[in-house]
């Protein structure tokens, strides 16, 4: 029986197929006759001057009007006729007053009208490319562009096309308002995936938005929503309507559902991509640390330092996760929203070391940034910026002392004439200073680093957010790298004097007044605890670890040769990470590639050199793998999908966090 | 006892807010021709197609050949068979090709019967649908219907519109498709002279309500046209046992009514009647008769 079915829907769909094809046929055609008329202008809109080559026509635009044009309408009007066709001549009773199954009906007339439309397809598709062979001689590169477009995208649109026109055929009874209704309704997933994307960006999967995607389950739900229309209920159709837009919106029901579960998961997903590795903010006290991949758009976890265990999942995207002092609190600043929404208002959130919310959330409007965030003892010292929405920049800068334990804050406006450029400290008696540029060097900081800028250390009033009027000393240099000149104590500070790389900085004691002169005091050097320094300097092919307290005498603790060497400070800043490292490839300077060599801790209360373990534990080309601080006593060994936790007490014991360190 | 063809128990089906039936008993006795009959939009496509299993009733209960045409609407078009008055043939389709797509549809088709009835009826197998005549297309339509061997014939009015002659082919071939033990037919139409000429069983239909039903005879046999003469004018508004309806004009009453016996004649001398005279009634008449009062009822209800 479904074969004689199939003869009578195949039959019907006849003449719908020539004229297809010869639509196909003609349209190469055209376009290889156009361009040589259009040079007699004869053809409107085509200018004679620079008419379109045929070459371009029949490699650029007729895979777009073939793949975006002629299929999809050829799908849309096979499945009118097949499906809304009988009914709208008057027909659709024979079959119905005989002994047929509507279900055979129906997948004789899906099975005719697919197949119909992807015969036109495929001879359209050959003709084309018969015709193009023939009269064009080109790259490979534009052949690719047109099979994109006709291999790719076209049946992806006409399969939609075909899906969408079956049931909007299925409940219409013209034929042409059932066309114009598939096209609604093959838009309808590409709006809801447009408008998930674009709302939920940050739940991916394989870089792409989930939601961009799952809305073609709706696409599954339309063949069933047409079954449903013309196989269930009473066969003369009452209830047709109801019935197919009733699936149609469990459909989009599905797909909203489907979403929501998926959404999280892919969020988490991401978070446990680290492509690049892990961002770590380690805490200064312990237990635990907050991490992040270092793509800020895909979340992080509060992880507990001696099992490694995720304890709070921080949606994205998030920033500048800030630890206090005491290792307490945990500040962050977010805009994260649910299901992978980054449409929220920014936010900082508080969380304590077991990942509970612990404090108010300051909750800013959209005419508000956040630079930085600073914990000054149990409070928080914001610095921001007023924007102009419209030019999308700042116009006022304040700082704003926030307590997280009752939500009150104060604030004050930096001077008028200044740009706040950094903070410093606290200081360990807890002081703060605001590094701020003066006025007409603000843009030559970031123009030109050699020459840097002229900038002041003010202290900030930690009751109300006032920057001092004064400032506590001056410089010239880059203001951005100021952050890491001043002493733990906040008694020394590294002068930079616009020194060029690798020229010698004096040190001025704040408390005397006097400029202390260092033999080889390099910009990148790092203060311990104790107000004592550490840099590396270079004498030849041989980089030196030297340190050196003020008014004392450098000494040089280390030395390697024909290696780089990086310095990384313990968040208590009791201890150094020392990482040597070999080149492999550098291109203008940059290093492109690198293999470490030796990772050490550094002790300098005991003068102690803890030597590590590889990592990872075989030499890898790339500078993907990386060791860094995840608390003052532990150490985060990091790379692509991985996160493990190493503890000074057990050297060599790795505590996994995210993926298997076997892989 | 054998069991009905057709039952239709308290079928009630709207289309929107017009009542195609309002509550419909009726049953369709095998080995029978029952003639539905009523005015367009009496009810009677409707219920045709819900005994056929095309609609679904809204309330009541439809038995066709002891099926539920709701639940078992595939065994019931196997072995039912409607014919109606525009068949919606495939006009692309050729004869030939409309009775083989045919036979491939149905488990019964009898393919000697299906060629034989076309030789009887002339027609000519390769000549497309589209170009036949209305009558030509009605006989294409029967071979369809009756090829498959129904057990019961629904028939929608199929010789409307037809010239007698092919309406005389047409209900002759209907009743030879038939089978006698066993098979039924229900031939809805408002030709009642039609209906008259084969039918032994008729049913009105008006409105969505059954006025009338029973063997054709017996309704012949039971109804009568009474004609009563006053001398000073009819009287009007009366109400007399078995009326069906009754018209005043002048001095003369007409009054149609069931089982006419000497009650009607006393009750309409005692209210005056200088002469009462009995007749017989043809079919045509006692459907007006019915309609008429049918239509007075619904009046009566709407002004009421």
């Amino acid at each position: 029986m479904l074969r004689t079915l199939l003869w009578k829907e195949w039959r019907q769909l006849r003449q719908l197929r020539w004229v297809g094809a010869g639509l196909g046929a003609l349209l190469p055609m055209v376009a290889l006759f156009a361009p040589r008329a259009a040079r007699h202008g004869w053809v409107p809109f085509v200018g004679t001057t620079d008419p379109y080559s045929a070459n371009e026509i029949l490699l650029e635009a007729l895979p777009l009007a073939l793949g975006l044009g002629l299929w999809p309408l050829i799908a849309l009007l096979m499945t009118a006729q097949a499906f809304s066709g009988d009914r709208a001549s008057g027909t659709e009773s024979f079959l119905l007053e005989r002994p047929v199954s509507r279900t055979r009906m129906w997948v004789a007339r899906t099975l005719a009208s697919f197949g119909s439309t992807w015969l036109v397809v495929t001879v359209s598709f050959l003709i084309w490319l018969g015709i193009t062979a023939m009269a064009t001689k080109t790259a490979s590169g534009r052949w690719s562009f047109a099979f994109e477009g006709l291999l790719g995208v076209g049946p992806l649109a006409t399969a939609a096309c075909l899906l969408g026109g079956m049931i909007a055929a299925s409940i219409l009874n013209a034929p042409l308002a059932a066309l114009l209704l598939g096209v609604v309704l093959v838009m309808v997933p590409v709006f809801i995936a447009s408008t998930l994307a674009e709302w939920f960006s940050l739940a991916t999967l394989a870089d792409l938005p989930v939601g961009l995607f799952i809305p073609a389950l709706l696409l599954v739900a339309y063949p069933l929503a047409s079954w449903v229309a013309t196989c269930r209920g009473e066969p003369a159709g009452r209830g047709r309507i109801f019935r197919g837009t009733t699936t149609i919106a469990a459909g989009v029901l599905v797909v909203g559902l489907v979403f929501v579960a998926s959404a999280p998961t892919a969020v988490r997903a991401l978070a446990k991509r680290l492509d690049h590795g892990a961002d770590l903010s380690p805490s200064p006290a312990g237990p635990s640390a907050c991490f992040g991949s270092s793509r800020q758009d895909s979340g992080g976890w509060i992880v507990d330092l001696e099992t490694g265990d995720r304890i709070h999942f921080l949606a994205p995207p998030f920033w500048q996760a800030r630890w206090s002092g005491d290792g307490s609190r945990m500040a962050v600043v977010t805009m994260s929203g649910p299901l992978g929404s980054s449409r929220s208002t920014i936010r900082i959130e508080f969380y304590d070391a077991q990942g509970r919310a612990a404090g108010r959330a300051l909750r800013y409007d959209e005419t508000t940034w956040t630079y930085r965030v600073r914990w000054a003892g149990d409070r928080l010292l914001l610095h921001e910026a007023t924007v102009d929405t419209v030019k999308v920049e700042p116009e006022t800068f304040r700082l704003r002392v926030y307590d997280p334990d009752t939500g009150e804050s104060r604030s004050a406006d930096a001077p008028g004439y200044l740009q706040m450029s950094g903070l410093v400290g606290p200081t360990t008696d807890g002081r703060i200073f605001a590094v701020i540029l003066e006025a007409e060097d603000r843009d030559k900081d970031k123009d030109d680093g050699k020459r840097g800028s002229r900038y002041g250390l003010y202290p900030v009033d930690l009751e109300t957010g006032e920057i001092a009027s004064e400032p506590l000393l001056e410089d010239v240099g880059q203001a951005w790298a100021a952050e890491e000149a001043l002493s733990p104590s906040g008694r020394y500070w590294i002068l930079d004097r616009r020194a060029g790389r690798g020229e010698p900085r004096p040190i001025l004691d704040l408390e005397s007044g006097e400029e202390i002169a260092v033999e080889g005091l390099v910009r990148q050097a790092r203060w311990l605890n104790g107000d004592v320094l550490f840099w590396f300097d270079t004498v030849g092919s041989e980089r030196r670890l030297v340190t050196v307290e003020p008014g004392g005498t450098p000494k040089v603790l280390r030395s390697w040769s024909d290696l780089g060497v990086g310095l990384q400070v313990s968040p208590d800043r009791e201890r150094l990470l020392v990482t040597a490292f070999r080149d492999l490839e550098t291109q203008s300077e940059i290093v492109l590639e690198q293999q470490i060599d030796q990772t050490w801790v550094f002790d300098p209360t005991d003068d102690r050199w803890t030597e590590l373990t590889s990592w990872p534990a075989h030499p890898y080309k790339g500078s993907a793998y990386a060791t860094t601080w995840a608390g003052p006593r532990t150490l985060a060994r990091t790379g692509p999908r991985v996160l493990a936790f190493e503890s000074l007490e057990r050297p060599g014991e790795f505590i996994p966090v995210i993926g298997s360190l076997d892989d | 006892m054998s069991r009905p063809a057709v039952v239709w128990e308290g079928v009630k089906r709207r289309f929107g807010r017009t009542v195609a039936l309002a509550g419909l008993d009726l049953a369709v006795e095998p080995g029978t021709v029952m003639g539905l009959i009523g005015r367009n939009g009496a009810g009677k496509t409707t219920a045709l197609r819900l005994a056929h299993g095309i609609l679904f009733p809204d309330a009541g209960r439809i038995r066709v050949l002891g099926l539920d045409p709701v639940n078992d609407g595939l065994e019931v078009r196997s072995r039912v068979s409607l014919l109606t008055e525009e068949s919606s043939l495939y006009p692309w389709m050729t004869v030939h090709e409309i009775l083989r797509f045919g036979a491939g549809l149905h488990p019964h088709w009898d393919r000697d019967l299906a060629d034989g009835l076309a030789k009887r009826l002339d027609l000519e197998t390769s000549a497309r649908i589209s170009t036949l005549s209305r009558g030509t297309r009605a006989k294409v339509a029967l071979v369809l219907a009756v090829a498959c061997r129904p057990r019961l014939l629904l028939l929608d009015d199929p010789t409307a519109g037809l010239d007698p002659l092919v309406r005389r082919e047409v209900l002759e071939g209907v009743l030879e498709a038939v089978p006698s033990e066993g098979g039924a037919v229900v031939y809805a139409s408002h030709l009642v002279h039609d209906v008259e000429r084969v039918a032994d069983h008729v049913a009105v239909l008006d409105r969505g309500h059954l006025r009338l039903h029973g063997a054709l005879e017996g309704i012949k046999d039971r109804i009568r046209k009474v004609t009563a003469v006053f001398e000073d004018g009819a009287p009007g508004g009366l109400s007399l046992p078995g009326t069906i309806d009754s018209r005043a004009e002048g001095r003369v009453l007409t009054v149609v009514a069931e089982g006419v016996n000497g009650d009607l004649d006393h009750s309409l001398r005692s209210l005056g009647a200088r002469e009462v005279e009995v007749e017989p009634i043809s079919l045509e008449e006692i459907l007006v008769a019915c309609l008429r009062q049918g239509g007075d009822r619904e009046s009566e209800v709407e002004h009421a």
